[in-house]
């Protein structure tokens, strides 16, 4: 896959955002505190708390299934981030070796609970994260963060590094092109030039940073960043945000999993 | 309606990019800027939208000031279409590109989307509106640069090199797509075929001034003059 290839998969969600499912159609703002209130809930529990975690796949079940977002899509973009959470969770199976709980003969350590359940946090997060760009545009977004008062600069940081991540793919694959084509065949850049390579990459991003950034200013970017029009929150808008914040307090309090186990066990 | 009057640019380093250039174009006129590379015309358009801060003389669009306070008006009322399309398509889709104008203004999201449909109806290209703007071709990634432009409603449209990457047959469409928009235009280009067949009235640059004016025809035929300012006649 060439680089343009992947750039396309980058943006390739952000695309969805502009779908008009139940999802789409809510507050970003709404949205935004829905995922925030999700994610803070899931990253508040014990680290081997894993039962306790399980029915927090409600959030990205059901978003999923009403934003229509393919669920391939999601995981493949979820899979980028599990190997960080890899290095953070492996050691834990060497350093935790009290048994947690036993399976027929099998004991399972703590370790390997926390190991889990650091795994199933990031896919909860990720997903959740992930499903929010992919029913939310991006410049609603980024004005209902201006609309909560968090500092302009990380917003502009956010936009442009945003904005420039595929600029910077798409100059790097043209000089990788202009150099392979009288480069005598070699594969990849040689490290003598790969110096001036880095060097001229970075200027000419910078160049057409610039030029971007003139072409969005010329399109009313920046004057008054009240410019997104101010949408009013709806009756179910507001039901949205209450149900996910009712339903992250109810598991985070209520041990769901405890109750569906022990019904289990009554029907059987 | 454009109205330039003395106006000149100043780069950091002391350069006098644009240098006492004057020029009015009245209203649904088309008017051509030729000049060599470096002649100041892409500074003059940049100017013109705000967007480089002007040492001195002044700018108006539809009897607006170009100032600090104004701005909002003026870059909505001047729609300036990029060299290269790909500095002017930056999100993932042609829709929110296109959008992008509208949404900054405030607009309501149902507005936003009559407009982006309406634009796009305009140029003849629905099939574009849910594509990414990264695999388009030359010539759609053009018009979609220019419907990003027209969604504004802008009253005055800058045009930099705009049949630069596309081939015969889209710049043919560009030129019949030209004709028809009934906005006041100023056109930079090197191509001097196609600024005869767009614009009825031609100012020639140099060194960021102009140099002189007239009838396409009768300037861009005419060896000698073009000679002197750094082109090449038809």
């Amino acid at each position: 896959m060439n680089i343009r290839n992947k750039i396309n998969d980058i943006y390739s969600l952000e695309q969805l955002s502009s779908g008009n499912t139940v999802i789409h159609r809510r507050h970003p703002i709404c949205k935004l505190l829905a995922a925030f209130i999700f994610i803070m809930t899931v990253i508040s529990f014990d680290r081997h708390a894993f039962g306790r975690l399980i029915p927090f796949i409600f959030y990205p079940s059901i978003l999923m299934a009403l934003s229509e977002t393919p669920y391939g899509l999601l995981l493949k973009r979820v899979l980028i981030a599990i190997p960080f959470c890899l290095f953070i969770g492996i050691p834990n199976l060497f350093l935790e070796k009290d048994p947690a709980f036993t399976v027929g003969n099998i004991t399972v350590s703590c370790g390997v609970l926390s190991f889990a359940v650091i795994i199933y946090r990031t896919y909860l997060c990720v997903m959740a994260v992930l499903l929010l760009i992919a029913a939310t545009p991006f410049t609603e977004l980024t004005a209902q963060l201006r609309r909560m008062k968090i500092p302009n600069i990380f917003i502009i940081m956010l936009e442009m590094t945003y904005r420039c991540l595929g600029l910077l793919a798409g100059e790097s694959e043209s000089m990788h092109i202009a150099y392979a084509l009288r480069g005598g065949g070699a594969k990849g850049v040689d490290i003598r030039h790969a110096g001036g390579f880095i060097g001229s990459l970075l200027t000419r991003s910078f160049d057409r940073a610039e030029r971007i950034y003139a072409a969005m200013k010329c399109r009313g970017y920046g004057l008054s960043y009240g410019g997104i029009r101010q949408r009013v929150i709806t009756v179910s808008d507001a039901v949205y945000c209450a149900l996910v914040c009712f339903l992250c307090m109810f598991f985070r309090f209520v041990d769901a999993g405890r109750w569906i186990t022990a019904f289990v066990e009554r029907i059987s | 309606m454009l109205n330039i009057v003395k106006l000149t640019v100043v780069y950091p380093d002391n350069t006098k990019a644009v240098d006492k250039f004057t020029l009015h174009a009245g209203k649904e006129e088309s008017v051509a800027l030729a000049g060599e590379n470096g002649a100041g015309k892409t500074t003059l358009m940049l100017a013109i939208t705000g967007v480089l801060p002007i040492a001195e003389g002044s700018v108006q669009v539809d009897g607006i000031t170009l100032e600090k306070k104004n701005l909002n008006d003026i870059r909505a009322r001047t729609g300036l279409v990029f060299q290269n399309p790909d500095d002017q398509l930056f999100t993932a889709s042609v829709y929110d590109d296109i959008a992008f104008g509208p949404r900054n203004y405030g607009l309501p999201e149902k507005q936003v989307a009559e407009r982006v449909n309406q634009t796009l109806e305009e140029l003849g290209i629905t099939r574009l509106l849910g594509r990414s703007a990264l695999k388009l071709s030359g010539g759609e990634k053009r018009l979609a640069a220019i419907a990003a432009v027209l969604s504004m409603n802008p009253s005055v449209l800058l045009f930099d090199e705009p049949t630069a990457f596309l081939d015969l047959k889209a710049r043919r469409n560009l030129i019949r797509l030209l004709n028809k928009m009934p906005q006041t235009k100023l056109i930079a280009s090197h191509d001097l075929l196609f600024l005869e067949e767009v614009c009825g009235r031609a100012v020639l640059m140099k060194n960021g001034t102009v140099f002189t004016e007239g009838a396409p025809a009768d300037l861009f035929h005419d060896k000698k003059l073009m000679e002197d300012c750094g082109l090449e006649a038809i």
